[in-house]
């Protein structure tokens, strides 16, 4: 009874299976030519190995420290901001009247829905120093000076990270708000009511620690967004001025189709796995084990 | 009568048959479609490249072409998506890019068909100026059939109603431009007298490249984008460090504003509306002005920079390329010979902004920009050089090349600026990829 069970389960496993093999197989191949002198035109039987030439490059060229510094930005002001604030939104839904809530909850998740392509376009008008929106209601309140807020590579990065947080905002919302509803929470918080506990007291003693799983999910996709962000950036600054907004994604993108450097730029795709990882596995098994013990 | 017959019907079949090969290449064998990769969807290159489908549908109008519009000025997007077709081994039938370096690039990578049966066929060796002919020609092949004639990449365009107001004419060298930008800003303080577009980051090389010309001549303009100058030796690094010091000058008196908000279209929409006065572009920018309804002479104007006993006609090319393995190879060809009809091209340029490069296409332009510009490429043939960052230098030069002027913009440290230039140069083995435009 099981062997057949097993055979089916294998039978309707193997298309994901297939799929989640050939992802694996891509990564092992891009880290693989990241050691390789491969470039545009460069056929499978003439690439060489290089070692760690192609890591060396990168790490010798002041503009992937500048790229790096970007992600590291992203991640911080994105993923922290994006999560306490979807955390409140929810809080404030979930304690608003069922009518209210049922107009704010698409507001809130509507910007999610947008492509990155549409509101990068939307936050470029927006930001545009002469005729956006944010510099003429600056005006109208008197403000005399441009602010060039996509022109100056100091400040530029953090108007495309506003847009990203507008964005992904009411993702998290959605997901808080729906551990928000599961019925053990609930119980949970009319118990502590009854024993008398302020909402302050709820949220951190009963609420947040609740709250694991969907954490877990949301700083883990914010995570992996912000360190593989490449579309809001293209769409709004294109990584400039010069390369002050560029991160990660950009330059290999730029690495492999505008300068032909294919293995340097399987070189900065490995970089992002590797970050990417080193930044999930430990939170995630910390998260988890931590959780565990709680029960 | 029976035996007649008998006698007409092979004979008939006979000629028939043996008539077949005859027929023009172009319905006999053409295939049923046409897959085309191309860059042309800014105002007025829309309009331009419209015109080739017209004509071409008229004449195989069995033939379905797929159309891939890819934006993005100077072949910037369209790279991307034509290299993983070829790396996949995908090619499509017909695709848009830069010839000179940019074509060489996918000729040393092994990807283009030789197309010299087209120039032989419709003689465009005969009645195209050499210079053009050689941003095409490579390793004893032709490769690509120009598609927008020849643009000139080094003309000011300036608000006329501006200009008129102040009683302005159009700056000739860097000393005439600080001039006439000082007079703008003091009169007309909110308008922004020299705008680029960061965005399109390729833009900022049509303001370096005339400047780096009016400093180091001709001679050294060639030699410094095919990596030929010694940036650690004096008499090189001067021409440079001089255009570096004016475009500082620029931006210190607040007379160059560029900006990231804009792409190339949306800085030329600055000084159309009025809000900024000038902007160095290709001819392409005319078709631009004129797309969106504003006369030439009337409401702007456009002239060379550096002008006057300075000036230089700096060429630029864009070219379609027929891949190896072309599904469609017929419809390709067919699409390559009707690029080099004089008539069809000249209605093309019309559009584009550009001049047809036949001699042999008519040369009545209705905007003096134009007539200035036939004028000057028939009369000065030595002054006709490549653009040096589009046409010379190797195409991963430019984005790095381009990157480091912007980052020139906000740091405006000259002596890094020098150092970057040189090591991007080393970088991108310039020298070692420009040696075929100095071959014969």
């Amino acid at each position: 009874m099981w062997k057949v069970e097993l055979k089916y389960i294998l039978f309707f496993l193997l298309p994901a299976f297939s799929l989640i093999s050939l992802l694996y197989a891509l990564t092992v191949w891009t880290f693989l030519m990241s050691f390789t002198n491969w470039s545009f035109g460069v056929r499978f039987s003439n690439l060489k190995l290089v070692g760690f030439a192609n890591y060396a490059e990168l790490a010798s060229n002041p503009r992937f420290w500048v790229n790096l510094r970007n992600n590291i930005a992203w991640l911080i002001l994105f993923v922290v901001p994006t999560t306490v604030l979807g955390l409140i939104l929810a809080y404030l839904l979930e304690s608003s009247p069922l009518r209210l809530e049922r107009i704010l909850r698409p507001i809130f998740l509507y910007p999610a829905a947008l492509s990155f392509a549409v509101s990068g376009v939307l936050w470029s008008w927006i930001y545009d120093p002469w005729e956006g929106v944010f510099n003429d209601i600056l005006f109208k309140m008197g403000f005399k000076e441009v602010i060039p807020w996509l022109d100056d590579p100091k400040i530029a990065i953090f108007p495309i990270i506003t847009a990203a947080i507008w964005q992904y905002c009411g993702f998290a919302t959605i997901i808080f708000l729906a551990a928000l509803r599961s019925g053990v929470l609930k119980d949970a918080i009319e118990a502590a009511k009854v024993d008398g506990a302020g909402s302050a007291r709820i949220l951190i003693d009963v609420i947040l620690p609740n709250l694991r799983h969907a954490l877990l999910v949301v700083v883990s996709l914010l995570t992996i967004f912000s360190l593989k962000v490449f579309d809001l950036v293209w769409i709004m600054t294109r990584g400039g001025p010069g390369y002050a907004t560029e991160v990660l994604a950009v330059y290999m993108y730029i690495l492999a189709f505008q300068q032909d450097l294919l293995a340097p730029s399987a070189a900065v795709a490995t970089i992002i796995v590797a970050l990417t990882s080193a930044v999930l596995l430990p939170y995630t098994y910390y998260a988890i084990r931590r959780w565990s013990k709680r029960g | 009568m029976r035996g007649g017959f008998k006698l007409i019907v092979p004979i008939l079949c006979f000629l028939i048959l043996s008539a077949i090969p005859l027929l023009p290449l172009t319905y006999a064998q053409i295939e049923n479609e046409l897959i085309i990769y191309h860059y042309y969807t800014a105002g007025g290159e829309r309009e331009a490249i419209d015109v080739y489908f017209k004509y071409f549908k008229q004449k195989y109008p069995f033939v379905k072409i797929r159309e891939n519009e890819v934006p993005g000025g100077a072949a910037e997007n369209i790279r991307a998506v034509v290299m993983s077709r070829l790396e996949a081994g995908n090619p499509p039938d017909i695709f848009l890019d830069l010839a000179g370096a940019n074509m060489k690039r996918y000729v040393d990578a092994g990807y283009l068909a030789p197309v010299d049966d087209i120039w032989k066929k419709t003689g465009m060796e005969e009645h195209v100026p050499p210079l053009l002919r050689k941003m095409c020609y490579f390793y004893g092949h032709y490769y690509g059939v120009q598609a927008n004639n020849v643009h000139r990449e080094n003309i000011l365009f300036y608000n006329k109603h501006i200009f008129d107001e102040l009683g302005l004419k159009p700056p000739r060298n860097p000393q005439e431009l600080l001039e006439v930008a000082k007079v703008i800003k003091e009169r007309m303080p909110r308008v922004m007298p020299l705008v680029v577009s960061t965005k399109d980051y390729w833009h900022v090389a049509f303001l370096m490249d005339p400047i780096i010309y009016y400093y180091g001549g001709k001679d050294y303009y060639l030699r410094f984008y095919t990596g030929r100058v010694n940036l650690s030796k004096p008499e090189d690094v001067k021409p440079l460090r001089e255009a570096l010091n004016f475009v500082k000058e620029l931006l210190e008196k607040g007379y160059l504003v560029p900006s990231n908000a804009w792409t190339w279209d949306m800085s030329a929409a600055q000084i159309a509306r009025g809000r900024a006065a000038m902007g160095i572009y290709g001819d392409w920018a005319l078709g631009y002005f004129l797309s969106i309804g504003l006369k030439c002479d009337e409401d702007f104007g456009g002239a060379p920079f550096p002008g006057g006993k300075d000036e230089v006609y700096l060429i630029g090319v864009d070219a379609f390329m027929m891949p190896k393995g072309a599904p469609h190879p017929h419809a390709a060809k067919a699409w390559l010979m009707l690029l080099t009809d004089p008539k069809i091209e000249y209605e093309f340029a019309l559009k584009k902004g550009s001049i047809a490069g036949r001699d042999d296409a008519p040369r009545d332009y209705p905007d003096s920009i134009r007539r200035e510009n036939v004028k000057f490429l028939l009369s000065h043939p030595d002054l006709v050089i490549p653009h040096g960052t589009f046409m010379l230098a190797p195409p991963a030069f430019l984005e790095d090349y381009c990157k480091a002027i912007i980052n020139f913009f906000f740091n405006k440290n000259v002596d890094a600026m020098v150092k970057q230039v040189a090591y991007l140069m080393k970088k991108h083995k310039v020298a070692e990829f420009s040696t075929w435009f100095w071959k014969e």
